[in-house]
């Protein structure tokens, strides 16, 4: 493995390259050869069909001449002779084919004497026909020189036939071949030319991107902090393995420093860093490091010692150590001046608080007093509360007595609105016989005029009867007399009954009357109903009013024996009261001596506090 | 009842006695001697009327009054009276007195002799009544016409008494008139 990476891919490539080009010129070669064997082909086809059109013009030439020689017309000599110029034309085409092949030219020399010969033949046997008629041309023909010169010509025809044919069969056989050998060199040359290029692809691959993966793995865990990555083991003289050692290298160099940065924060501020040179801009950063921190450290004592008045002096705005150094000790120095001020109040205050503290305690004494004379004076607001109570429960019985008189009332009441109701119903029964009774003074009165009726009729029976006796003479003098009594009868009756007509008038008027007035008195018994009920309803509304008293009576009652109850409880509290000031009184005496202890230890703060410069 | 009966039964003979007392009492001679004419007095108009009953055939009251067409003002119509038809003639026309609607209250009086036969209006019949002869007036001399062709005579108390012959017979009741 002496070589670079660069030369590695270099020489793939090429391989690549030298491949694709023999796989190209064979292709090349074997196809050309394929193409020249096919013009060959097509060659010896054509070759096979001219000698094929000669023939068979050769044939129409003959059958032609037949033609003539039974018809003896001048149509078949035409066809004879364009098929003897076709002949010779397919010769002529025939001879060009066949110029690079010497046998195929000796049969041609022999074939075209008999052509010429049958012609000429022909051109007898035509001659004979016009000449002498077509029995002289018969005689020709049965000389058979005709058949024995056109079984020549076959005879040829068929040699030339056999070897254009040896010759396509050879052609062919080359033209199979030279296919087989492209398809050959194509199926076989790619495949292993893909097989090769994997091969070389692969190795060359894993020779370079593997040692790579690995360095890339160890800068990974460097930039994530982690230094303790085993050594890369690889012993190459190319690129890879000088960045492999270059990489070893930077792991040391790491280690070292983070080495010296773990005694710094351990605050060994002893460890030596020696800067490589001007440019080791980490090493450096390191003992200026080590530089600011002993500075900070001296004046964190200074501070710790109690000299408030030490300057610290920031590097620049950044420096966080030196600007928060300088904020504590400005902040201490402030805080320190307040104190001092807060110790000095503290005692003013003290001194305050007792003098106060006096005061309450007197007053607290006081308090004492005027709670027992509380106390007293509650004790006899509870008497008076329970004489209001006992007077209480006197209005509460008598509101119930009330309430039992008010039901008798209600009662009474109830009692006379049922006494009104039946006399409403009696008096509507009254009124209605009175109805009856003047229906059937009204029935009378009708009855009346039929009577009346009847004395008119008796009255005019009468008339007919005076007539009737007038008549009769001196004889009819007695009945005369019967109808002047039955006249005075009917006159009579009729005066009856129109003074029964005047007294059922004057019933007629009285009913009338008793009508109105039973009217009159439903009227008013009607209104006593409402009356009562109203009455009724007055007397219900004062028992409601009644109970409402004597529950409130009732309740007064009640909350007035609550109030003696509340008032016992309130001298108890009292009580409670006074205990508690008495003890208010002892305590105040205890805080009087817990202020002096306080004033004491103000005074001890303020000899702690001077300690400090400020 | 048993207690009343008998002073009843003495009640009715008394009143029976009275009555035959009466009956038996002989009537006035100057009364029988005169010729009394029985009449049968009417209200017409309002004025007092009497007619012989010798010319009376009944007294009726007047229903089912039929008008006839085509009849001078005299002829009211005519009714049917137990099955026979007969016409009923106003005198009021005759005698120039007012004329008043008529009602069911009207009555009607027969007359009859031996060829006419007709009804009378009258407002009411009073009822008959015998007058003597000698009694009646002679016509008032203002009366005049047809009223005086049909009068009898005025009795003192002032009732018309009527001719009833006179009536009957007048040649003018007939009525003969073609349309």
């Amino acid at each position: 493995m002496k070589w670079t990476v660069g030369t590695k891919i270099g020489g793939g490539y090429g391989l690549a390259i030298i491949i694709l080009a023999i796989i190209g010129v064979a292709t090349y070669l074997s196809t050309s050869s394929y193409m020249k064997n096919a013009e060959w082909v097509v060659h010896t086809h054509e070759v096979l069909a001219t000698q094929d059109n000669l023939l068979s013009s050769l044939v129409t030439a003959v059958s032609a001449e037949r033609g003539y020689l039974l018809t003896g017309e001048e149509i078949y000599l035409n066809t004879h002779a364009q098929a003897i110029k076709t002949i010779d034309l397919e010769m002529k085409h025939l001879r060009t084919l066949s110029a690079d092949n010497k046998g195929q030219q000796l049969r041609l020399d022999r074939l075209d004497p008999m052509i010429a010969e049958k012609i000429a033949e022909m051109k007898e046997t035509i001659n004979q026909r016009r000449v002498k008629g077509s029995e002289a041309a018969l005689q020709m023909l049965r000389l058979h020189m005709g058949k024995k010169v056109m079984d020549d010509i076959f005879k040829i025809k068929l040699e030339i036939e056999t070897t254009e044919n040896g010759l396509l069969q050879q052609r062919n056989n080359e033209l199979n071949n030279s296919a087989r050998i492209t398809m050959m060199s194509i199926i076989l040359g790619i495949p292993f030319t893909i097989i090769l290029l994997s091969a070389v692809s692969f190795l060359i691959t894993r020779n370079i991107v593997q040692p790579l993966r690995d360095i890339t793995v160890s800068a990974e865990h460097i930039a994530a902090g982690e230094l303790d990555i085993p050594p890369l083991s690889c012993h190459r003289t190319d690129e890879i393995g000088i960045l492999g050692e270059a990489f070893t290298k930077v792991v040391v160099s790491l280690n070292t420093m983070a080495e010296s940065a773990q005694q710094i924060a351990a605050g060994d501020l002893s460890a030596v860093v020696t800067p490589q040179s001007e440019r080791d801009v980490i090493r450096t950063s390191l003992a200026k490091m080590i530089v600011s921190l002993n500075s900070s450290a001296r004046i964190a004592r200074q501070i710790a010692d109690g000299n408030l008045t030490v300057v610290v002096v920031p590097q620049s705005e950044k420096d966080v150590m030196g600007n928060a150094l300088a904020l504590m000790v400005n902040n201490l120095r402030e805080l320190t001046r307040d104190i001092i001020e807060g110790i000095n109040v503290l005692a003013v205050s003290s001194s305050e608080i007792i003098a106060s503290t006096t005061q309450v305690a007197s007053g607290a004494s006081q308090t004492s007093a005027a709670v027992s004379e509380t106390t007293t004076s509650v004790e006899e607001v509870k008497q008076t509360a329970m004489v209001a109570n006992q007077k209480a429960r006197n209005v509460s019985e008598t509101a119930q007595k009330t309430v039992k008189i008010a039901q008798g009332g209600k009662n009474a009441v109830d009692d006379s609105l049922a006494g009104m109701n039946r006399i409403q119903g009696q008096v509507e029964s009254i009124a209605e016989s009175i109805e009856r009774l003047s229906e059937q003074g009204q029935a009378i009165g009708r009855l009346m005029e039929t009577v009346n009726d009847l004395a008119e009729q008796s009255n005019l029976l009468a008339v007919n009867a005076a007539i009737e006796a007038a008549k009769a003479g001196d004889h009819g003098k007695g009945f005369a007399v019967v109808a002047q009594e039955v006249k005075s009868l009917s006159l009579q009756s009729k005066e009856a009954t129109s003074q029964v007509r005047a007294i059922l008038n004057d019933v007629q008027k009285a009913t009338n009357a008793a009508v109105l007035a039973t009217e009159q008195g439903s009227k008013a018994v009607q209104e006593g109903v409402r009356q009562s009920k109203e009455a009724g309803e007055a007397i219900r509304l004062m028992n409601e009013s009644i109970d409402e008293a004597a529950q409130a009576a009732i309740q007064i009652a009640v909350s007035s024996q609550q109030q003696v109850i509340g008032m016992d409880q309130v001298a108890q509290a009292m009580g409670s009261i006074r205990q508690a000031s008495e003890q208010n009184v002892t305590g105040m005496r205890q805080v009087e001596i817990t202020v002096q202890g306080l004033l004491g230890l103000g005074q001890k703060m303020k000899d702690l506090v001077a300690q400090f410069k400020v | 009842m048993d207690a009343i009966t008998p002073r009843g039964e003495a009640d009715r003979k008394r009143i029976f006695r009275k009555r035959a007392e009466l009956l038996a009492r002989e009537t006035d001679q100057h009364e029988r001697e005169e010729e009394q004419i029985d009449v049968v007095e009417f209200i017409l108009s309002g004025e007092q009327y009497a007619i012989e009953s010798a010319y009376v055939n009944a007294a009726h009251s007047m229903k089912d009054l039929t008008q006839l067409p085509c009849t001078p003002p005299f002829v009211l119509g005519v009714v049917n009276m137990r099955g026979k038809i007969l016409s009923v003639i106003d005198l009021r026309v005759f005698f120039e007195l007012p004329r008043r609607a008529l009602s069911d209250l009207n009555m009607l009086i027969v007359l009859q002799n031996d060829t006419m036969k007709f009804a009378i209006l009258a407002d009411v019949i009073v009822g008959s009544r015998r007058i003597p002869r000698t009694s009646l007036l002679a016509t008032l001399p203002t009366l005049t016409g047809i009223r005086a062709e049909y009068l009898l005579g005025i009795t003192p108390e002032r009732l018309v008494v009527l001719d009833g012959g006179k009536v009957l017979c007048d040649s003018r009741m007939v009525v003969h008139e073609e349309v």
